[in-house]
């Protein structure tokens, strides 16, 4: 699975470049983001922009990411569209993560 | 009693590799297309499909490539009705329900089991039988064009 990270003062943004976050892919998806919170990452934000598809699979990964970081740390998402907002909603992972329009909200969010 | 509605119907086989499911996806996707769904729907359709198909790609057959997953999907102008069949190790419909968690809980979010779950919520009616060595996972959705 394709992911561009990169760190915006001691924010990491993290943009999976693939348009499904879906069973196939989600264990790769889980490693890669308990690499980055292991290497000392507390604060990210997940921009899932360009994913039109996840699936319960997908979305535990996120989760498990969450609880990976902790209480020390913070994760919040953006760029969700429509579609994928209503997993979130029918699964009620929309009041356990903060979600923000595009990165920039997400920044200073986790900025303060 | 009048008649129902004519209906259409399409059969596609996915063999069982996660990688594959994507593609049961897509299709089922081009069918709501089709049929003039909203995108909310197309996507929830969508995902209940993947959700079956993984499911019985995980739990039927154990992860094991080389076994069949069949999708037939029958539509008229009320319903669409999607059958997911495989010819693995029967399930139960027990975990439908998604259990009660405090969103500031970290320990307590579900990671796992979410599938049915979805299913139930989206769906209208979800049934599953087993016939032989038959399993079916029956789900139907009323249909609200947008």
């Amino acid at each position: 699975m394709e992911i561009e990270e990169r760190k915006v003062g001691d924010v990491l943004v993290v943009l999976p470049r693939e348009k499904r976050i879906d069973a196939s892919v989600s264990t790769g998806f889980k490693g890669k983001m308990v690499d980055w919170i292991n290497q000392g990452n507390k604060r990210i934000v997940l921009d899932l922009s360009q994913v039109d598809f996840i699936d319960s699979s997908g979305l535990g990964a996120i989760v498990s990411s969450l609880k990976t970081l902790g209480n020390d740390g913070d994760l919040v998402i953006c760029g969700v569209r429509e579609t994928v907002m209503g997993l979130f909603r029918i699964t009620r992972m929309n009041r356990v993560f903060q979600i923000f329009a595009d990165e920039s909200e997400a920044i200073k969010a986790l900025a303060k | 009693m009048p008649e129902p509605p004519p209906s259409k119907k399409i059969t596609f086989l996915v063999d069982s590799k996660l990688k594959n499911v994507s593609l049961a996806g897509v299709a089922i996707r081009g069918i709501c297309s089709y049929l003039s769904l909203s995108d909310v729907d197309a996507y929830y359709l969508e995902l209940c499909v993947v959700e079956a198909v993984n499911n019985a790609i995980k739990h039927a057959y154990d992860n094991e490539e080389g076994h069949v997953v069949e999708v037939d999907i029958t539509y008229s102008s009320e319903e669409i009705i999607l059958d997911i069949t495989d010819r693995g190790r029967p399930m139960s419909l027990y975990q439908s329900v998604l259990p009660e968690y405090d969103p500031g809980d970290l320990k307590a979010l579900p990671e796992h089991g979410l599938g049915l779950y979805i299913i139930n919520t989206v769906m209208d009616r979800v049934t599953y039988t087993s016939e032989g060595d038959r399993n079916t996972l029956r789900m139907m959705k009323k249909l609200y064009r947008s």
